[in-house]
């Protein structure tokens, strides 16, 4: 699950922490994708590790439809109107039965038979999934697109001032946030061989990159996968203590304090007291220089 | 007359609800000149530049520069035919290192300049050029007015603008702090060529600065012409200090 929530947060993260466009209807695209390789099994019977490519490209179609119109507004607007995508979607799946087989779901086929082996290939197809999002994270981040997103979600007005394709690059980022998002799904959806309506769309998936994302830090690209990490540390441990009824209001209080106390997340306090050393490093020489 | 104009303003109005910002403006800016642009507030200065920018659409009119029209292009677009600007209210990005700040218009020019590294060499460059490169590392936001002007300056040079439309760049600087400005302005417009357009308050600086100055009124030209014709024209007067039959 570890590699799942990586690819999640990290995909979030593309459009929510470089441009600041907080969306809450990541999930949409997860189902997007997962229901494309669900459906084409349903429907054609193929295999959904071959279709797996194709979960990106349906959902990257989706998000440029959605984005031409949810870009046209800013701020908390643009939240609900993600919110409501991921409603829209999840309708869609539930009354669309030729396709999506309804409210039922559609069961998928294990892999193969020998368990060991399906473990396997899970661990590495995940791995994948962790190392691919994170590297395009990465790529962008130390890019001219990356710092256009950031210049966006400092001022982007000025960043329109500036030259910055504002249009273009909101786009882009939210098309390959979706894409990945969709390839997250299709693994997803594979993995737990059952895709449904409610939990493909649910508002918990949504919500879960960004709390990721948030407490690890959603400035840089480690910062997802430090936060993914706790995530599910703290998920299982929960989960194990005190139950799935009240995990999640420990949950929510532990992200509350990180919020408050690090808004920069986990990596900017890594960040902060790295610098801290480095200002004490550098004044010792000259305090000695001055003691001399 | 009209025909080497750099931009060329004609018959622009900008009217919000009942309120007429900027009510028939004619207005041509001749290459290589400073222009300065006074006013009261409220007189429609800012307006204009948001007009001339792209990040209002006048009512009516057109905006011409290098008689290509500008009216109905994108902020981004007219950036990239070679007009920047500076903001009257500070606007750096502000959680973005100052070398960072000055790296999103480099990166964004028109024609590009070859990749990232190059492009912190130039902007590394013009942080020095104005004084502020041992701030390079720092956030936008932690730096003072002073060297936040500079970062808006450097910006805006940035984009490569052959117009730089500067809005009360003097504004809140010490007395030395603006001559200081004065020369550093006067100092990069012989090196990198470029024609001033400023809206400034302190009028000992336009006075100065300025080769030519228009001065406007409840969104009309009310005077234009060299600074001291402007200084003496009764109807200014009477803008900034009030009707002596009042």
């Amino acid at each position: 699950m570890l590699f799942f929530f990586v690819a999640l947060a990290q995909s979030w993260n593309i459009l929510g922490g470089y441009s600041g466009y907080l969306s809450l209807g990541h999930a949409a695209f997860v189902g997007v994708g997962g229901y494309t390789v669900a459906s084409l099994y349903f429907l054609l019977g193929l295999s959904p590790f071959l279709t797996f490519p194709l979960a990106g490209v349906t959902a990257a179609i989706v998000a440029l439809i959605i984005g031409a119109i949810c870009f046209r507004i800013r701020g908390s607007y643009f939240l609900i109107a993600t919110m409501l995508v991921l409603f829209i979607m999840q309708s869609l799946a539930l009354n669309l039965r030729p396709v999506t087989n309804g409210a039922n779901g559609i069961d998928l086929p294990l892999f193969t038979e020998n368990f060991e082996l399906e473990g396997d290939i899970w661990y590495f197809c995940g791995l994948a999934l962790a190392v691919i999002t994170s590297g395009t994270a990465y790529l962008i981040e130390h890019s001219r697109f990356g710092l256009n997103l950031v210049a966006i979600r400092e001022d982007e007005d000025v960043a329109r001032a500036m030259g910055v394709r504002v249009v273009h690059c909101k786009a882009a980022a939210f098309v390959i946030s979706a894409a990945l998002a969709g390839v997250s799904g299709a693994f997803y959806t594979y993995r737990a061989h059952i895709i449904e309506p409610f939990t493909a769309f649910s508002l918990d998936l949504s919500a879960a990159p960004i709390l990721m994302a948030i407490m690890g830090g959603n400035r840089k690209w480690i910062g997802p996968i430090v936060g993914a990490t706790i995530f599910d540390i703290i998920s299982s441990t929960l989960t194990l203590s005190v139950g799935n009824e009240y995990s999640d209001v420990f949950f929510a209080l532990f992200l509350i304090l990180v919020v408050l106390l690090l808004p920069q997340g986990l990596v900017g306090l890594a960040a902060k007291w790295r610098s801290r050393r480095e200002r004490v490093r550098s004044a010792e020489p000259a305090a000695e220089a001055v003691r001399k | 007359m009209t025909g080497n104009a750099l931009l060329d303003i004609t018959g622009v109005a900008m009217h919000f609800g009942g309120i007429r910002a900027l009510d028939g403006i004619d207005l041509t800016v001749e290459e290589d000149e400073i222009l300065g642009i006074i006013g009261p507030n409220g007189a429609g200065k800012t307006t204009l530049f948001n007009v001339i920018t792209g990040m209002l659409r006048p009512t009516a009119g057109s905006v011409k520069f290098r008689g290509r029209e500008l009216v109905g292009s994108p902020p981004d677009t007219i950036c990239r035919h070679g007009i920047a600007r500076t903001f009257q209210k500070v606007r750096p990005f502000p959680r973005m290192t100052v070398l960072e700040n000055v790296l999103v218009p480099i990166l964004n020019r028109e024609r590009p300049v070859g990749g990232i590294a190059v492009a912190q060499g130039i902007a590394m460059d013009l942080l020095e050029r104005v004084g502020i490169a041992h701030l390079a590392a720092a956030e936008a936001r932690g730096v003072n007015l002073f060297h936040r002007k500079k970062i808006e300056l450097a910006r805006a040079l940035g984009a490569g603008a052959k117009l730089l439309l500067l809005d009360e760049v003097m504004a809140g600087l010490t007395h030395v702090e603006s001559d200081a400005a004065v020369e550093l302005l006067r100092a990069l417009k012989r090196e990198f060529r470029f024609t001033i357009v400023c809206i400034e308050h302190v009028m000992r600086i336009i006075m100065s600065l300025s080769d030519r100055i228009v001065a406007l009124d409840h969104g009309r030209v009310l005077a234009a012409g060299t600074p001291a014709e402007v200084a003496a024209n009764e109807a200014v007067q009477t803008a900034y200090l009030g009707s002596t039959h009042a």
